[in-house]
């Protein structure tokens, strides 16, 4: 298979960006045995916490395999192999530490790995932009970076069939050069006006007129923490304005759970659970996320493999 | 079928991206270590300052693991030869084995095509001598997909004491792989070590 490059970003906090590409990467790694790179580009370092646990994300910082170091190393023009930032095989789920399939006739589980991030990458992001500025082109840092970033993925071969872009809240040069690296952009958003300007402002200044890469073909959204309590006739007709304003959603939607902060607690990098057990009401609803992804970047996947 | 690499240098690359990822891997469930981390390092074109017409290995990698029930840490260091399909022979094994000097598993890795393909008595050959050494051996056919290596055979730790390996290391691992080594020394309670470079 070829990689694909799918960035999970919004300018909105709080949607469901780190907890989808927990979900993404999870399903592709058991379900489509695929081999999965998860890059945390926000410096909250959720999805670090949650497929390393505190533990794992601390070991994976003190030994720079990190964004923070990369981009560090960028901003001080130090050479750095971006491979050598990649923390392998942090996959939670048990199928897959124990190799077995989804179901008869399925493919072996792949793997995840991740390049974790940290707070600081904030600061590291602002080196960078400093040594990048340039008053004549405001667009200069996020040009070097999409190059180095580009440059960084394709040193990855064919290691990978789908690397996950996990995009912080607003339009940091590292999510606009991942942006622009992606083959596809999943945006998740709450059933609530918010989420739609939200959605909106990415498009309209963030993608089409900022990056030039607006394409509807290639941009998903995904419908988060859908609830059945109350306002059930304002969530309609949020949802018939998204479509109306030429969006278009995936199928699957998640729902509201109260037990997801299980999903997202990894107590320590070495323990595991079983997909049912982690994503218990929501497991079929996380498969169908993972098929409709593929389906989504590999249209033709048939053929492709 | 890939296309097969003439230059070994070409080869530098992928074999530490395979390091990286998924020898790593594999190395856990080889181990069962925790924890563990791997620092690479192309030593190709470091200074050999012992001589020697086998003087360094093309790529190596500092492991530092815990052993799940035994659980010291241990600082491991891989060395890895690197040869093309057309440059590989029985007497690359020895090369790669005089490496285990430096390090605690020697490795040979080459693309396994034409003549020293899986199943030929090229391969075969090679295998031999290298079980008769203790050298491991990868083999690939797409330097691209890392995934895809073949760990043929596992190394035997060699008698290369811990002194050797850390000189190696300080002499040749480029200095940012150095500083990350010392951080995640640092992070484990040793702190000092490698403050001097």
């Amino acid at each position: 298979m070829t990689t694909k490059r799918i960035a999970v970003c919004s300018l909105k906090g709080g949607v469901g960006k780190s907890t989808t590409v927990m979900m993404l990467a999870d399903t592709l790694a058991y379900h489509h045995g695929a081999q999965v790179l998860v890059l945390d580009l926000d410096a909250q370092a959720n999805c670090g916490q949650m497929l390393l646990g505190f533990e794992g994300l601390r070991i994976a910082d003190a030994g720079g395999n990190t964004m923070t170091q990369w981009v560090d190393c960028l901003a001080r023009k130090v050479s750095a192999d971006f491979f050598g930032c990649i923390t392998t095989g942090v996959c939670g789920l048990l199928e897959v530490r124990n190799g077995n399939r989804a179901k008869p006739g399925a493919p072996l589980p792949g793997q995840i790995s991740i390049i974790a991030s940290s707070p600081r990458l904030r600061f590291s992001e602002l080196a960078f932009d400093h040594q990048a500025y340039d008053a004549d082109d405001h667009a200069a840092p996020r040009k070097q970076m999409l190059k180095q970033l580009d440059k960084g993925l394709r040193s990855l071969g064919n290691a990978y069939d789908y690397i996950l872009f996990d995009c912080p809240p607003g339009f940091t040069t590292v999510s606009q050069a991942a942006l622009c690296a992606a083959d596809a952009i999943i945006t998740p958003i709450l059933e609530d006006p918010v989420s739609l300007w939200s959605l909106k402002t990415l498009r309209d200044f963030g993608l089409k007129r900022e990056l030039n890469i607006w394409n509807a073909d290639r941009h998903r959204i995904l419908f988060t923490r859908v609830t059945k309590r109350g306002a059930l006739d304002e969530r309609g007709q949020l949802r018939q304005d998204t479509l109306l304003a030429g969006f278009q959603s995936l199928g699957v939607s998640i729902a509201d759970c109260s037990e997801a902060l299980r999903w997202t607690q990894r107590p320590d990098p070495e323990s595991h659970r079983n997909f049912k057990d982690k994503y218990g009401p929501l497991a079929t609803t996380v498969e169908q996320l993972g098929r409709e992804t593929a389906l989504f970047v590999r249209p033709n996947a048939e053929e492709d493999k | 079928m890939a296309d097969t690499v003439k230059l070994e240098a070409a080869l530098y690359e992928p074999t530490r991206l395979f390091v990286n990822t998924a020898f790593l891997q594999r190395l856990r469930d080889h181990i069962t270590t925790t924890g563990s981390q791997i620092f690479v390092a192309d030593t190709s074109m470091a200074p050999a300052k012992d001589g020697g017409l086998w003087s360094r290995p093309d790529v190596a990698a500092l492991v530092i693991a815990r052993g799940q029930f035994v659980p010291h840490w241990v600082a491991d260091l891989h060395t890895f030869e690197v040869k093309t399909a057309s440059g590989v022979n029985e007497s690359s094994v020895h090369e790669a084995n005089s490496h285990g000097r430096f390090g605690r598993f020697a490795w040979l890795v080459f693309q396994a095509t034409g003549r020293v393909s899986p199943d030929t008595d090229g391969l075969r050959r090679i295998a031999k001598v290298a079980g008769q050494l203790g050298v491991g051996i990868i083999h690939f056919d797409d330097p691209t997909r890392p995934n895809d290596w073949v760990i043929a055979l596992w190394p035997r730790a060699t008698g290369a004491d811990d002194a050797t390996a850390d000189s190696f290391v300080r002499e040749r691992f480029p200095n940012e792989t150095k500083q990350r080594i010392t951080a995640r020394l640092n992070a484990l309670g040793w702190s000092g070590a490698l403050d001097d470079h």
